[in-house]
């Protein structure tokens, strides 16, 4: 789940619903705060017991801030990162 | 052991777009509504989000709690005490007509608690959503009803479009890994008599793969499954759904995958499924319009 703020064009980047998963850990961000983005770019992936998940980058833009870290266990519509 | 951390690339995939998570939202809504269990939950399926996304589901009839503890489910074992939420089939049909879905999959939990293990709910379940939505094609998953031929029978006579029922693995290690009232000659017996019940209905098996077995081994459980009439074979990746499961023994890749589908074409399955993320109830729909008889 992905929320635009219009008047800046910034873009919150939340843990999507993945199905039937609870929490889930961040294994990977596969890009660093600063870096430029495409839309539907790699982003990060989190992994449950069964499988990882590769979350894409919604829109295109500069990755601002990284909320949860690498390690973190984060549920269903946690803030991950910020996107301007 | 393997760690998690070993999880190969091929095991990776794509989160839901907002699509498909507006569909798995829609699911959830209509499932929590007619108090309707999935198997796309109970066993944590990673291919939810993408089934639910597309609007189609795998229900779980019979409650949640299953008498039979295999070592590779996430379905909590226990005692349901022999009860059976009788309107669970009327709720069912309405649910399915709701979703407005083709093709439905019925699964259950084993019942070793009741009398028939659950073969009427079953038939129930199969006899309203086709009463309730005549074009829907039923598949159904059945357990073994410990081998009853007027269970089998009970099933059959629903007239559902396939029967599966999961050998699960190959024959040296079904003792360790399935449940003890489980056994590989006795599931072997059950697919032969629903062949013999109903030789014009497509009928289904599975094996997970990636639980130590060999390739000669899954040749052999191929043959059996063939002697048996079994027309349909999925392959896929075990998964371990939590860390009380059965660990992974290796993560078998795509290439081998397609060798043994190829293997299973020439032993004359009409319809073979055979990847990491295939399950038993994956693209079913697409499967039986392949191979429709």
């Amino acid at each position: 789940m992905n929320r635009t703020d219009e008047r800046t064009a910034q873009c919150e980047v939340r843990l999507p619903d993945l199905g039937e998963v609870n929490k889930v850990t961040i294994v990977a961000w596969l890009k660093k705060e600063g870096e430029m983005l495409a839309a539907g770019e790699d982003l990060l992936e989190v992994e449950t017991e069964k499988t990882t998940f590769v979350i894409d980058a919604p829109k295109a833009g500069k990755l601002l801030r990284i909320a949860k870290q690498e390690g973190e266990r984060v549920r269903l519509d946690d803030l991950l990162a910020e996107i301007g | 052991m393997i760690k998690l951390s070993d999880r190969p690339p091929w095991l990776k995939v794509k989160a839901p777009s907002p699509a498909e998570a507006a569909g798995v939202r829609a699911v959830r809504a209509t499932l929590s509504r007619y108090d309707l269990t999935t198997v796309c939950q109970g066993a944590r399926c990673p291919n939810a989000a993408e089934c639910w996304g597309a609007r189609t589901a795998t229900f779980m009839l019979l409650g949640k709690i299953c008498t039979r503890a295999c070592r590779f489910c996430a379905v909590r074992t226990g005692d349901p005490g022999g009860i059976v939420d009788q309107e669970e089939p009327v709720r069912l049909a309405e649910a399915v007509a709701e979703l407005s879905l083709s093709h439905v999959v019925l699964t259950s939990v084993d019942r070793d608690d009741l009398a028939d293990s659950g073969a009427a709910l079953f038939a129930a379940a199969i006899a309203k959503i086709k009463e309730r939505s005549p074009d829907v094609r039923v598949e159904v998953l059945v357990p073994d009803f410990s081998g009853r031929e007027e269970s089998l029978r009970e099933i059959v006579s629903a007239g559902p479009d396939v029967i599966g029922h999961n050998l699960e693995t190959v024959r040296r290690l079904s003792p360790s890994l399935r449940d003890q009232r489980a056994d590989y000659d006795l599931s072997l017996a059950v697919l032969a008599s629903f062949k013999k019940l109903a030789p014009r209905t497509l009928i289904k098996s599975s094996l997970i793969l990636g639980l130590g077995e060999t390739k000669e081994e899954i040749i052999i459980s191929m043959e059996d499954l063939r002697r048996a009439g079994v027309d349909g074979l999925t392959l896929g990746q075990y998964l371990r759904p939590t860390c009380h499961s059965t660990p992974v023994v290796r993560y078998i890749p795509q290439c081998e995958f397609d060798e043994l589908a190829a293997e299973a074409k020439k032993l004359g399955f009409r319809s073979v499924v055979s990847a990491p993320l295939a399950r038993s109830s994956y693209h079913a729909a697409r499967t039986f319009s392949e191979c429709s008889v």
